[in-house]
């Protein structure tokens, strides 16, 4: 991949373009967000690894299928996080299991910042805190806990959660603003 | 090049995998405008024959019933173009959901909006006439909208409700008058001690409209005899082309009388 070098100063936007022309430049775009969407699968799925990689194959396949699709005046994350949720949406629907926050990779960051040498006892509270503030939102409706996923694990903005569930930002508002009063009314009666 | 990033480069140029052609992604966005715009198109026909349809009843036929006013006006609401009205609005709203930006509006503003282009549409339908003419296409050519489009002949055609209107072609003394109703049947009419509106004119060919009651089959004693045009479209002569109504001629030369 000789471009690689090249392309690493293009925007996801110019990447769509050269990908476009040769579909070996749809490599870069999935290098960028290879291990974001498979933490984001994983993290809303009950997928395992296996089960979460191919989910990101056919995301990544529905991507460059419809690249013609992408709308420019959109982020290309946005549109990609959407197909993405859409695949798992539609994975969850033929298993019908339903979508869950998988903990093992919580477990694999608590072992992690442990090894970081933090106080001991600190960081097993926080990543128990952790645990317990997945556990609840990942108790809350869909609705609710697909946004308080975008919103508060991805960190992504009003507008980005908006197009990524194709809802409006009013109603992306209304839902968070609803999901953090269950949340907290749940968290204080586990406390 | 990650495992998993050559896998589906292997997968694309495998099965030759191709980006969807762009025009027929735009053709898919156009006829999703396409057909979100002739839904409105469809819900302002709804409106403008609607429109058409409340405002050519006579109103007053309440009068002339035990029914009060609202029972009234809830017969008369043309029930089969609300229903295609509430159809195609969902529809409409289907539509613009679903393009491409569709999404960020709120269910209601997508709503409203598409109202008000229906109610734009209609009004301007029925201002110019078009309201008329495609009830009146329907009317002529399907038989079932017929049987469910309460016509404004339609309810006076109804002696035995006390509402009866036809085409006068006999004057008795100023007494009586023979008309023949829209169903064809000829009809003596009293009209001694009826009231009688400032626009009606007693002449033969007149076309009028009486409230009263049905004393034999072919017998009616007229308490209230009103003028074709209706009260309610007294004002709005501008409507007609030379001042009538141009549906009820029609039914007439239609029906041979």
């Amino acid at each position: 991949m000789q471009s690689n070098y090249i392309h690493e100063d293009k925007t996801d936007e110019d990447l769509v373009k050269l990908s476009l022309i040769d579909s070996n430049n749809f490599v870069l775009l999935m290098n960028r967000y290879e291990n974001k969407f498979l933490r984001y699968i994983r993290r809303i799925s009950n997928s395992n690894h296996e089960d979460a990689e191919d989910i990101l194959q056919d995301s990544f396949i529905k991507m460059y299928q419809n690249l013609n699709a992408f709308d420019p005046k959109l982020k290309f994350s946005s549109w990609a996080y959407r197909i993405t949720h859409n695949q798992v949406i539609s994975e969850y629907r033929k298993k019908k299991s339903r979508p869950l926050f998988y903990f093992s990779e919580i477990v694999d960051e608590m072992l992690t910042s442990l090894k970081e040498g933090n106080s001991l006892e600190d960081k097993i509270d926080a990543d128990l805190q952790n645990k317990k503030i997945l556990k609840i939102i990942n108790e809350l409706d869909k609705k609710y806990r697909e946004v308080m996923h975008l919103k508060f694990i991805e960190n992504k903005t009003y507008e980005e959660i908006s197009d990524i569930l194709q809802k409006p930002i009013g109603t992306v508002g209304t839902l968070i603003n609803r999901a953090k009063k269950k949340f907290k009314k749940e968290y204080e009666r586990d406390k | 090049m990650s495992e998993i990033s050559k896998k589906i480069i292997e997968k694309i140029k495998d099965e030759q995998i191709k980006p969807n052609e762009r025009w027929k992604l735009l053709m898919r966005d156009y006829s999703v405008w396409a057909l979100g715009g002739f839904s409105i198109l469809v819900g302002g026909f709804a409106v403008g024959v609607s429109i058409y349809l409340l405002t050519d009843h006579d109103w007053v036929i309440y009068k002339a019933t035990e029914r009060n006013f609202w029972t009234t006006a809830l017969m008369l609401i043309p029930y089969f173009w609300l229903i295609i009205l509430i159809i195609f609005g969902i529809i409409s709203f289907y539509n613009v959901r679903h393009t491409k930006r569709g999404y960020k509006y709120q269910g209601y503003l997508i709503i409203m909006i598409s109202i008000i282009f229906s109610l734009l549409l209609g009004g301007i339908l029925f201002a110019t006439g078009l309201g008329e003419k495609i009830d009146e296409a329907l009317y002529t050519n399907v038989k079932p909208y017929r049987q469910l489009i309460k016509h404004r002949s339609d309810m006076w055609q109804t002696p035995t409700k006390g509402r009866i209107a036809g085409k006068i072609i006999e004057i008795r003394e100023d007494k009586n008058i023979v008309i023949v109703a829209f169903g064809g049947n000829e009809w003596l009419i009293d009209i001694t001690d009826a009231k009688r509106h400032p626009a009606v004119r007693i002449k033969i060919d007149q076309i009028i409209m009486i409230l009263g009651e049905p004393i034999q089959n072919d017998y009616f004693i007229a308490t209230e005899i009103l003028p074709w045009m209706g009260n309610n479209l007294q004002n709005k002569s501008f409507l007609f082309k030379n001042g009538k109504p141009p549906v009820i001629e029609r039914i007439f030369k239609q029906r041979a009388y």
